[in-house]
């Protein structure tokens, strides 16, 4: 299976090290992640409020670049980049219109050849978990992980078709094959606040401090996440929440691909430990060579 | 202008012509579906007669033929869904049937529009409405019946992907054969011995029938021992003896499985007596059968004659290859090829008196309230027997090729049979004559059975 | 020769709007054979059916076609009027012209000559049809009810009040059912087992009943009237005819901690046990997958402590088998388990109605009062989750659980009356309360008892220290809601009992996707199945409550004593007939008939000798779908009503069109 890998905006910016850690994992597994050739827009919140039309059409050039590059599969890591080209591709399987419409737009077809796959699926199905734990070198044993998915890998769950929707557990598994412990928590699911970060950053302080108090007790030493704007609404915000709550957590906010990553033998600087403004650094230490 | 041109049909007028399509359907689903169509006020087109029979089962593909027959440009047969059916399982074992029918008439190259097959529930007023307009449509489509003489020619005579092959010598079993028949004779173990004895003209060998110990000099063996000899197991002339001796070819032994399974024969009132063959001769050449024959051992035997059999491999496609070729054919080529081959039909059932598994005391061509089929050798009579026979043999044939070899006319029974053969194989994973404890697979279904044809 | 009357119905305008009906009788007059054509504004009336029955007498008329609407609609009617002029009602047929014809053709020219054609295809059909008679069978008496709970229990004592005989099979050691379990009932708040137990007894007592617990249904052959059914008893290791129940060997088990099937995991039990104080047979039965006797090979303290030396650890399961005529499939549902939603995850003090049933029951393992399972205290919040799997196409079951309104209303109810100052929250999706003074129940509880009712979904239960948080929407008031509870009752669907399916095959009755036997007809025969002799009652149909249930049971022996009244069976005579002189006895029929109709029959000559051995068609089994028929390469089985010749006849009639 030729696969290729869709990076999306955040994982060349803010999300640097999500980038960078799956880069690390795939690459200590043997699994190529070539970025797609002339990769666009995914069509993400911006396109898919204004124009119905253009968000399908945005990820549907992706799709066809992919399709041209004769790739099976397109690998996302963005939780909102993988929404949006799963959902316009299932809306365009399921909506001949639309399809015709994405087509003219194109001036090229539309395929549907292409699967969607998230990097979390990548490691699930395709490699398996039996091999990724075969290859784990320093086991995070003792290591109490609180899984969030939020809510764009999941939802709508007749599109995204990812797990069990309201009670997703693969990053537990994968997580779990890496030897860490996750932990069982209500926030799993739960409202990061998005992108009102910006507009409405009192909702998300409030919906940041339940989520981190939840996880902290729930037991977690830290949050994994799949999502660049749930990691950054997470850890960006903690300072707020003390501002506004009075609550302290001081809990690190990583991508799972970090964990995966130091599982494997990866250093601090190769999976970007160093970004985040909660440093993971002190509660990873011991895993840290 | 090519024959190609000529078999196209031309664009029908459809100002003037309406297709005729009959329908049959069930009583308790799609009938009540078409009530239901009526009672919401469903329009569709006026070109369609519902004939009402209770069950999807109650389809009889002779109903299916007299409907073409009487100038119906196409079927529709429609029943419950799987699981609906108000009888059980009605519809299950239809849906074997109507799989056949349907691979059967896509070989005779009748377009797949003219026949066509579906489930509408009592619930589904609006489905039964869709369907029949879709159906009327796609008749629009392939327009009226056309003619289809000046076929496609004749296919090469079995040689399409191999050379005639030589017949080997036969191997030297005589000698124990006579001396196991005298033995079961002498023990009053069987009360006769049917076996080969030399023929009148020199390379033909006929059935002899052995009934006392001193007889059993008359037999032989040898290549020309081509005839299926368990035809004679449910014929009267043996049958009155009592206790049959037989002398079986591994063919011949497949064809004894099937009488057993359809109860013709107690296995108690016939002892086996397996002969060892690496091939028999039709018309100077191995027999078609014999390429694809991968064991020279009967498998059901009482007693077995012991020789040296050298190592023959399995090569060829036997029939496969000549099927592949009629379905490379377009559907009106395909139509005029067979129509050229069931033209020369003379009815004279030799196809059917040779046949062990045609062994009904009263064959339906012969009865006349109704008429199943026409008597006349004439293209519709001619049609409807050549179907019904290959109907009626599927998921039974066991390939052993003597309706062809004794056909006067060399119709290309072998190719339905073979094709059949093929379809129940393939959809139900089933091969004659082999185990003689499995039913027959068309007096059985699965639940997951395949309907990708059924709409 | 032939002389057949075509009657061509108007239907008000339903028919003539589209079809020009006179000259559909002008020309239908002409059809050879046709001895008579009018038309008539109301066919099915009075004065239509006086035309029919009067042509009948004044020509002649030797068979009669009415067009007019569908058969399944009017059949029968004119089948009457024309046994009523004494012509044989099956010489009757209709061509379909309003849902085949009127009603979906608009084309008036189009339609008309449909009409017409639709005419001849059933006159040339009628020409061929033959006078028939219905089919009579003898009959056994007596029924069989197949499960022990309300619907089987009211079913057997109707049947057996009226003079019959039962025998009643319930799987479980004790039979109740699910309604011995339940508490209280709504909306009146009768105590369940106050009415349920007498009934019990009663079966127990009755002369006309024979009650085997602790058995299945094995096996069922034959048909209506006429069935065979073989009984597995399982063996009880206790002999039943010594036992007096005093219960010395329960008390000794040393295996106490069993979760009591009885009350739904919420108590106890031993390893020999009585299912509860009330049951019917009061006898212990070993659980032989949790005795330590049978487990280990060694213990016997039961034996030793029984007086009467009735512990037999050898007992085997016993056959026996039953002649009856009618049988009653009354297999009763199950709840789902509390685990449906991971969301919700698994906590001991999350549980389903049946287990708040048992706390809430006197004869509960808390003798009535609401404790959590967690700690035993006394719940000062709970929360209740209607519709937890039903009406969730998604992950749960499509359909309405029907009850779950109810019972959630009286649990609600139950648990204020019990714990004053307790608070009660319900969320709802919609509140279905559709029976006899059901939402005067519901709105009491609402208004008088002080539930809170909130309209949304449950999203997420999780434990947070000593209590349960629940997460949910409001969406009457657009919020979304955080609740602290101290017990959770999910309302899960009910489904058919597990195996419910397997005996539905056995009986030869069509069951839908989720279990539920399929009725022979949703409206009007409710209560009937397809294979003639089987009915249904209760929830192995569909979810439904104690009344509908009582009343169904009601029906069901209703329609077994209306079977029961004739001296003989009378059955429709469409069934299959072998031709014996033709029948090579391949009995492929056999292996298609879905209801085991075809039997070998001896052919004998006069001395006696046997001849062959045919296929023979048992008419009282036919069903007279005519598989047979079509599988017969001899086609020597023909259907009565669908015969082969009139097929063809009908397909021969058919004109260019």
């Amino acid at each position: 299976m030729s696969v290729a890998f869709y990076p999306g905006c955040s994982l060349h910016g803010t999300g640097n090290d999500y980038a960078q850690s799956a880069h690390a994992v795939c690459q200590r597994l043997g699994l190529d992640l070539t970025e797609l050739e002339g990769w666009t827009c995914c069509g993400s919140t911006p396109a898919h409020n204004t124009s119905a039309l253009l968000s399908v059409a945005l990820s549907a050039q992706n799709l066809r670049l992919a399709s041209d590059q004769q790739r099976d599969s397109l690998v996302v890591a963005c939780a909102a980049c993988f929404n949006r080209l799963r959902s316009a591709r299932h809306e365009m399987a399921h909506d001949e219109v639309l399809r015709g419409r994405v087509e003219h737009v194109l001036e090229a077809p539309a395929p549907l050849d292409v699967r969607v796959d998230h990097l979390l699926e990548l490691l699930l199905d395709t490699y398996g978990l039996d091999a990724l734990a075969a290859r784990v070198r320093r086991p995070l044993t003792g290591l109490k992980v609180a899984c969030y998915y939020g809510c764009l890998l999941v939802r709508p769950p007749e599109v995204m078709a990812f797990d069990d929707a309201e009670h997703p557990t693969s990053m537990d598994r994968v997580l779990a094959a890496c030897g860490a412990e996750t932990v069982d928590w209500p926030g799993k699911t739960e409202c990061c606040g998005a992108n009102l970060s910006l507009s409405r950053s009192d909702i998300v302080v409030s919906l940041v401090d339940r989520l981190l108090d939840q996880a902290k007790r729930a037991g977690a030493d830290v949050v994994a996440v799949a999502c660049p704007l749930c990691q950054a609404n997470l850890d960006v915000r903690q300072t707020d929440v003390t501002a506004q709550t009075g609550h302290r957590y001081d809990l690190p906010a990583v991508y799972f691909t970090q964990l995966v990553g130091l599982a494997l033998g990866a250093g601090a600087d190769e999976l970007g430990l160093d970004k985040s403004f909660v440093d993971s650094r002190p509660t990873l230490a011991g895993w840290l060579s | 202008m090519s024959t190609e041109t000529l078999l196209t049909p031309s664009a029908p007028d459809t100002a003037t012509w309406k297709p005729r399509l009959v329908a049959f359907v069930c009583n308790w689903c799609t009938y009540t579906g078409a009530d239901l169509a009526g009672t919401s006020r469903t329009e569709y087109p006026a070109n369609v007669r519902i004939v009402r029979l209770p069950c999807s089962g109650r389809i009889d593909p002779h109903f299916i033929i007299r409907a073409f027959e009487q100038g119906a440009d196409g079927v529709l047969v429609s029943g419950c869904h799987p699981g609906d059916c108000h009888y059980t399982a009605g519809n299950y074992h239809a849906r074997r049937k109507f799989m056949v029918l349907h691979a059967l008439a896509e070989f005779l190259g009748i377009e797949p529009e003219r026949l066509q097959f579906s489930w509408v529930s009592a619930a589904e007023g609006r489905k039964w409405a869709d369907v029949v307009s879709d159906v009327v449509a796609g008749l629009l489509r392939v327009g009226p019946v056309q003619p289809t003489w000046g076929g496609a020619g004749e296919l090469p005579v079995r040689s399409l992907s191999e050379p005639p092959r030589p017949v080997p010598e036969p191997l030297d079993v005589v000698g124990e054969l006579r001396a196991t028949a005298q033995r079961w004779l002498s023990d009053c173990r069987v009360d006769v011995f049917v076996g080969y004895g030399q023929g009148s003209l020199p390379g033909r060998l006929r059935p002899a029938f052995i009934t006392s110990p001193d007889e059993v000099d008359q037999l032989v063996w040898n290549e020309h021992a081509v005839n299926n000899l368990a035809t004679y197991l449910t014929r009267g002339l043996v049958k009155r003896h009592g206790r049959v001796g037989l002398l079986v070819k591994s063919c011949d032994a497949r064809a004894v499985v099937g009488l057993l399974q359809e109860r013709q024969i107690e296995r108690e009132q016939v002892t086996l007596l397996g002969v060892p063959c690496i091939g028999v001769e039709v018309d100077g050449a191995l027999a078609p059968k014999c390429h694809t024959c991968d064991s020279a051992w009967p498998a059901l035997v009482d007693e077995v004659l012991s020789a040296e059999v050298p190592l023959t491999p399995v090569d060829g496609e036997g029939l496969a290859a000549e099927i592949a070729w009629v379905e490379k054919m377009s559907p009106a080529q395909r139509r005029a090829w067979w129509q050229a081959q069931f033209d020369r039909c003379l009815r004279c059932y030799a196809c059917r008196a040779v046949c062990p598994l045609c062994y009904c005391s009263q064959c339906i061509a012969d009865q006349s309230r109704p008429q199943w089929v026409s008597k006349s050798s004439d293209g519709r009579g001619n049609l409807a027997w050549n179907l019904v026979r290959a109907f009626h043999l599927a998921g039974r044939c066991v390939g052993c090729g003597e309706c062809t070899r004794v056909c006067p006319s060399n119709i290309r029974l072998d190719l339905l049979n073979a094709k059949l053969a093929q379809v129940v194989r393939d959809e139900f994973g089933y091969v004659a004559g082999g185990d003689p404890d499995l039913p027959p697979p068309l007096t059985t279904y699965l639940l997951e059975d395949h309907e990708e044809f059924i709409r | 020769m032939a002389r057949i009357g075509v009657f061509i119905c108007h239907c008000g305008e339903n028919i003539a709007r589209n079809v020009d009906v006179d000259r559909v009788a002008e020309a239908a007059a002409q059809i050879p054979g046709v001895a008579h054509a009018e038309s008539y504004r109301y066919m099915c009336s009075d004065p239509g059916q006086r035309k029919i029955r009067e042509a009948i007498v004044a020509q002649g008329l030797t068979g009669i076609v009415v067009a007019a609407c569908s058969p399944h609609m009017h059949e029968n009617t004119f089948q009457n009027a024309v046994e009523g002029a004494g012509l044989n009602r099956y010489l009757c047929e209709m061509a379909n012209l309003r849902e085949h014809c009127s009603w979906v053709h608009s084309d008036r020219e189009e339609a008309t000559s449909k009409a017409l054609e639709l005419i001849a295809i059933m006159v040339e059909k009628v020409k061929r049809n033959q006078p028939l008679a219905p089919i009579r069978v003898p009959m056994t008496k007596r029924a069989l009810v197949i499960g022990g709970g309300i619907a089987g229990i009211q079913a057997a004592l109707d049947i057996a009040n009226a003079g019959r005989d039962v025998v009643l099979v319930e799987r479980e050691p004790s039979i109740g059912g699910h309604m011995a379990q339940l508490s209280e009932t709504f909306p009146t708040l009768d105590c369940s087992q106050c009415i349920m137990t007498p009934r019990m007894v009663e079966v127990k007592n009755h002369p006309r009943i024979q009650l085997y617990t602790y058995a299945e249904v094995e096996a069922v052959d034959g048909y209506v009237g006429n069935f065979t059914v073989t009984i597995r008893r399982r063996a009880r290791s206790v002999d039943e005819s010594k036992c007096t129940g005093c219960g010395a060997c329960t008390q000794r088990c040393p295996q106490k901690k069993i979760a009591s099937e009885f009350d739904a995991g919420m108590g106890q039990r031993p390893a020999i046990f009585i299912p509860f104080a009330q049951a019917v047979p009061n006898l212990p039965v070993i659980d032989r997958t949790r005795c330590t006797m049978f487990l280990k090979g060694k213990c016997g303290l039961c034996a030793k402590a029984c007086p009467a030396g009735c512990i037999d650890y050898e007992q085997t399961d016993t056959l026996v088998t039953e002649e009856v005529g009618a049988i009653v499939m009354a297999t009763g549902f199950d709840v789902q388990p509390p685990t449906l939603y991971p969301e919700y995850g698994s906590d001991p003090d999350i549980i389903n109605g049946l287990q708040f049933e048992r706390l809430l029951s006197a004869s509960g393992p808390t003798a009535g009062e609401p404790r959590r399972p967690s700690n035993g205290e006394v719940p000062r919040s709970v929360v209740f989750v209607a519709c937890a799997g039903s009406r969730d196409p998604a992950r749960g079951v499509p359909y309405c659980s029907s009850i779950c309104c109810m019972y959630t209303a009286k649990h609600a109810l139950l648990y204020k009356h019990k714990v004053h100052d307790g608070q009660a929250y319900v969320f709802y999706m919609d509140i279905r309360a559709a029976g006899k003074n059901y939402d005067a129940f519901v709105h009491r509880v609402i208004a008088e008892e002080g539930a809170q009712y909130l309209r949304g979904r449950v999203s997420r239960i999780y434990r947070d220290g000593d209590q349960l948080v629940v997460r949910g929407a409001d969406t009457l008031s657009g919020t979304a809601l955080t609740i602290r509870a101290d017990l959770v009752v999910l309302a899960t669907a009910v489904t058919p009992r597990p195996g419910s399916d397997a005996l539905a095959q056995k009986l030869s009755v069509p069951y839908d996707a989720f279990g539920f036997a399929s009725e022979a007809h949703p409206k009007l025969r409710p209560v009937e199945t397809n294979t003639a002799g089987v009915f249904l009652a209760g929830t192995c149909q569909a979810p439904r409550d104690i009344p509908d249930t009582v009343a169904q049971a009601g029906g069901c022996a209703a329609k077994v004593l209306a079977l029961f009244s004739a001296d003989q069976l009378e059955r429709e005579p469409v069934v299959s007939r072998v031709n014996e002189a033709t029948c090579v006895a391949c009995f492929d029929c056999e292996r298609v008939c879905p209801f085991h109709a075809p039997e070998h029959r001896e052919l004998r000559n006069r001395a006696g000798d046997l001849l062959r051995v045919v296929s023979h068609i048992n008419e009282g089994v036919c069903a007279g779908c005519g598989l047979c028929v079509v599988t017969c390469r001899s086609h020597s089985i023909d259907l009565a009503g669908f015969s082969d010749e009139q097929t063809f006849a009908e397909i021969g009639a058919l004109a260019p069109f």
